[in-house]
């Protein structure tokens, strides 16, 4: 029994931190209604920022963070402003390329940068490495990491329902057309989402080299994760993309506590067999796939 | 009186079809503008030609004596266009409330007042303060016809269109939001009025224009206008045609 | 039928081919003037051997930088050329891109690949055109069954027997071990390993808790370490998978406390990333290298492998693993073969082999080379390290010759170091 509780408080743990990375995907897939090949590289690139203001050049991690969770904002905000905004009227098909090339190019700038190699940053954290619950340990870390995710999701949630601007990328992912005729500036909300996915996901990065060692290679496993958990949680909404990131998570800890060896197969096969009851994901908004 | 809005030779064309040709009118300051024609005549497109939703193939659209053709729609609503539509664009995953709040966001012209404090005030003329809180999908017909119009008028508009906004309800539901549009229209704003219904035409339109084949059948007085032989054969002969 | 008569076909060509050269021999006074070498080559350069690809391309890239650009060949200068495709670690790749090297390219020698299923594809195709390779990227025992000696020589130990030294010498240590778990990747050369390490560990009495098979791309080790916790009394959690795999064990071990009394973090703790990523952690944590800069093996260039060790990381910017050592010492191999034109066209294929596989113990910054039967380097074993201080240094522990340290065994909990 305690077994199953152990394989879900992990499974959840991580899945805050999936959580975390596809919220932007989420949002953009339901506001521009694109699949975004070079999500991954947000996260990666947000690791990366992090390791190197914090390990190279000695800024306090915290502060290293936002700022690499900011610039990925802005590069949200470019590559949507420079590639995606001029082929958005194409066919679907060319965005997916494109973002594709863009992943590839992003990544062979962040080998230059960083070298084709994995870096961590090991966080000293004050107080006990390890909480027990029972006899269950549980890192301090991934429950401050847990923690934050959790904040960055409701700060999401905040802006999305309460100012205007969360107004207006909720009318746009609702219906553009209709968003546009009564005075919302689409093109403007399809920047600010692209820089909101960007800042989101930069912060996941900037948790997760804390966690795991952290390459520009891994950032397709950050997409196609992110990709997963909004099948999952259902697109376009804050809560389902968090609720699919744990249950990506528990998904992804039992399976690999089980079966490892046939771990990629049994989530994919979950995953088919999720789609085929639930189209729209668990939590999804369902009308909005445009792309 | 002067014009609020110039249709000038507007064309629109998709592929082989000319929904709308060499079309010219002009709506005054402050009227109602009844805007009649059968099926597929090209009512619609002439209100997405001036909300922005098409570009026309050809002609000049002047408001308030700027071109506005080829412009985005969010530009032209600022500007102080706003539409209704014919099948209802709610945006699903809100309120009532937050559909209007939307609107209400973007205006040029506030008066002094908050997003919240229009939206109240829209969504009070319309009727609809009693549901407000509601998800549109469950809202009846006419109550998201009127939160429709409650959202063109959040949006600070001078112009407003409405599309066959009472088709689908019944005679008390009509006076209603008939009476909700001449209350908006007595504020100072001027409407156009497409609509199937003719005795709802006739109730409110100060002058009409009847639209055929994408082109100015006839225009005048409403009394003068649907008594014209011309325009009895056009759309009493669609009706029929719809019937068969 | 139509199958024997190509067959004698072939021969009857080769025949008279063989005997136009050797009249070219005997005509001239030397052979053939060659004015290049072309030295053929395909790699795994995008795809999970990515980085380790980088390593061989330039560590083949060192040995033509160390000879200056030029060879002798039968004791006339020839430029060195190189070819070096992209073979995405797919086998039908290679076995295209080989075809290319040989028919197209006219490459002189062929250097080996990365990978089993890529290097068995591509000495299928050389022994199609009865050539030669020379590899450093399988240890699989499959390369020596079906193209070890007549057509691939290898240059690294037989797969299974990598875990040997390690668990031999665990197996001394006091408390005595006697129970293991293994983590296996999913890929035949480190099911090799594991077997090894499975038949090694049973002959000392050692029991083998869980064998962990995780495939090539798992990102996350905290399911196995969680399963390796609940497993109850481990005494040796052994790696059979690569650098990040034994970074990700360690970082689970310490996170959920796991302390069992050895852990052997594999073939590759001694790739910087792994200490840069680990710092103290990787503290009391055994591995095996078959290569150390610190070893004093040296060939014509290089006195030491130290001096090959920082000719290295001048040159690319960053540490060389026992990969760049055995990747060097190919072209090294090949470079010392052609050199002598006595017998005949120095790069003629039969030449080659014959005095490849009679090298005997040449010596390189690889170590002594020399070959069995199936093509396969002769090695004492793979060496036995451990990481020792705070700021953990390699101490080699086995075999004995090479041995300057001693054991710290049984590691002290992770939790109770200060
Ligand atoms: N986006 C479009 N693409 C192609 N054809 C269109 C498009 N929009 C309208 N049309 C065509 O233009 C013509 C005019 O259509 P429109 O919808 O403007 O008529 P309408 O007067 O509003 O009709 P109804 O009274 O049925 O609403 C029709 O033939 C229609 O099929
Ligand atoms: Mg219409």
């Amino acid at each position: 029994m305690s077994e199953i509780i152990e394989i879900i408080i992990f499974g959840t743990l991580r899945g805050a931190i999936f959580a975390l990375a596809a919220f932007g995907f989420s949002l953009v897939l339901g506001v521009l209604g694109i699949v975004n090949f070079a999500h991954g590289v947000f996260v990666v690139l947000g690791a990366l920022i992090t390791w190197s203001l914090t390990a190279q050049i000695g800024i306090n991690i915290v502060v290293a963070s936002l700022i690499a969770a900011g610039s990925m904002g802005v590069l949200g905000v470019f590559i949507q402003k420079v590639f995606i905004d001029r082929v958005f009227k194409l066919h679907p098909l060319m965005i997916l390329v494109q973002t594709f090339g863009v992943a590839v190019v992003a990544t062979q700038l962040a080998e230059l940068a960083w070298g084709g190699g994995e870096r961590s940053l090991k966080v000293e954290f004050p107080g006990p490495a390890l909480l027990t619950i029972g006899d269950i340990y549980i890192p301090t870390w991934d429950i401050v990491i847990f923690v934050i995710s959790l904040i960055a999701a409701g700060v999401l949630v905040m802006i999305m329902q309460m100012t205007p601007l969360g107004r207006a990328v909720r009318a746009c992912r609702d219906n553009i057309d209709s968003a546009s005729l009564v005075g919302v500036d689409v093109g403007r909300v399809f920047l600010i989402t692209m820089g909101i996915c960007g800042i989101w996901s930069g912060l996941a990065g900037a948790l997760v080299i804390t966690l795991k060692p952290t390459g520009p290679y891994m950032h397709f496993f950050w997409t196609l994760d992110a990709f997963l958990v909004v099948v999952i949680g259902g697109m376009g909404s804050i809560s389902g993309a968090l609720i699919g990131g744990f249950l990506y998570g528990i998904i992804n800890f039992a399976a690999y506590y089980y079966l490892p060896n046939q771990a990629p197969a049994i989530i994919f096969a979950t995953l088919i067999a999720l789609l085929m009851i639930r189209p729209q994901g668990l939590f999804g908004l369902g009308t909005t796939v445009r792309k | 009186m002067s014009a609020i809005l110039e249709v000038t030779k507007v064309g629109k064309r998709f592929g082989g079809v000319e929904a709308v040709r060499d079309l010219s009118f002009s709506v005054a300051q402050g009227e109602i503008l009844g805007m009649i024609g059968p099926n597929g005549a090209g009512k619609t497109t002439v209100f997405n030609l001036i909300s922005g939703v098409v570009e026309p193939t050809n002609g000049r659209i002047v408001f308030d004596g700027k071109d506005i053709q080829g412009k985005r729609p969010d530009q032209i609503c600022t500007a102080g266009i706003a539409r209704t539509f014919q099948t209802s664009s709610l945006l699903s995953g809100m309120s009532a409330r937050e559909n209007v709040h939307v609107a209400s966001l973007f205006r040029r012209e506030k008066g002094g007042r908050t997003a919240d404090q229009i939206t109240d005030q829209a969504l009070a003329l319309c009727g609809l303060t009693g549901i407000a809180a509601k998800q549109t999908d469950q809202l009846t017909t006419s109550e998201q016809k009127r939160v429709e119009v409650a959202r063109a008028y959040a949006t600070g508009a001078r112009l407003i269109m409405t599309d066959e906004v009472v088709a689908g309800l019944n005679g008390v539901e009509t006076d209603q939001i008939l009476d909700i549009l001449q209350g908006i229209n007595r504020e100072g704003i001027t409407l156009i009025f497409v609509e199937h219904d003719v005795r709802a035409v006739m109730r409110v339109s100060h002058r009409l224009v009847v639209l055929a084949e994408g082109t100015l059948l006839a225009e005048g007085d409403p009394q003068v206008v649907a008594r014209s032989a011309d325009v009895i054969r056009v759309y009493l002969g669609s009706r029929y045609a719809d019937a068969r | 039928m139509s199958k024997k008569t190509m067959a004698i076909k072939r021969r009857t060509f080769l025949g008279s081919a063989m005997g136009a050269a050797s009249m070219v021999a005997l005509g001239a006074p030397a052979i053939a003037q060659r004015k290049t070498v072309h030295f053929g080559a395909s790699l795994p350069l995008t795809g999970p051997y990515e980085k380790v690809s980088k390593v061989y391309k330039d560590a083949y890239d060192l040995w033509t930088q160390t000879v200056g650009g030029k060879v002798s060949v039968g004791g006339q200068d020839a430029d060195v050329k190189w070819t070096i495709y992209d073979d995405e670690n797919k086998a039908a790749r290679t076995a295209e891109l080989t075809e290319r090297l040989i028919s197209s390219d006219k490459v002189d020698c062929i250097v080996g690949t990365y990978g089993t299923d890529t290097v068995l594809a591509q000495g299928a195709i050389a022994r199609k055109y009865e050539r030669i390779t020379m590899q450093a990227g399988a240890a699989s025992a499959r390369v020596d069954e079906q193209i070890g000696g007549h057509t691939t020589f290898t240059l690294i130990g037989p797969s299974r027997n990598y875990p040997t030294l390690a668990i031999d010498h665990l197996a001394k240590q006091n408390p005595k071990p006697k129970t293991m778990a293994i983590i296996t990747m999913d890929d035949p050369v480190y099911q090799e390993f594991a077997a090894g390490a499975i038949a090694d560990a049973e002959r000392h009495g050692i029991k083998i808790v869980l064998n962990e098979v995780l495939p090539m791309n798992t990102q996350d080790l905290r399911p196995t370490v969680l399963k390796i916790k609940r497993a109850g009394d481990v005494d040796i959690i052994y790696n059979t998978g690569w650098d990040l795999i034994c970074i990700k064990l360690i970082q689970e071990c310490v996170a959920l406390d796991v302390n069992p009394k050895a852990i052997v973090g594999g073939h590759l703790t001694t790739n910087p990333v792994v200490k840069e990523t680990l710092k103290g952690q990787l503290q009391y944590i055994y591995g095996i290298t078959n290569w150390l800069p610190q070893m004093a093996y040296k060939d014509k260039y290089y006195a030491n492998c130290q001096a090959f060790a920082d000719k290295f990381q001048a040159t690319y910017n960053y540490a060389p693993t026992y990969h760049a050592a055995m990747a060097y010492a190919i072209p090294y191999i090949y470079q010392h073969v052609i050199a002598d034109g006595s017998e005949g066209d120095p790069l003629d294929s039969k030449i080659m082999r014959k005095r490849i596989a009679a090298l005997n113990n040449l010596e390189s910054v690889w170590g002594p080379i020399k070959f069995n039967d199936k093509g396969r380097i002769l090695t004492p074993g793979v060496p036995v390290l451990q990481w020792q201080g705070t700021d953990p240094k390699v101490v080699v522990l086995a075999p004995d010759a090479l041995a300057n340290g001693k054991d710290l065994y049984p590691m002290p909990a992770f939790n109770k170091r200060g």
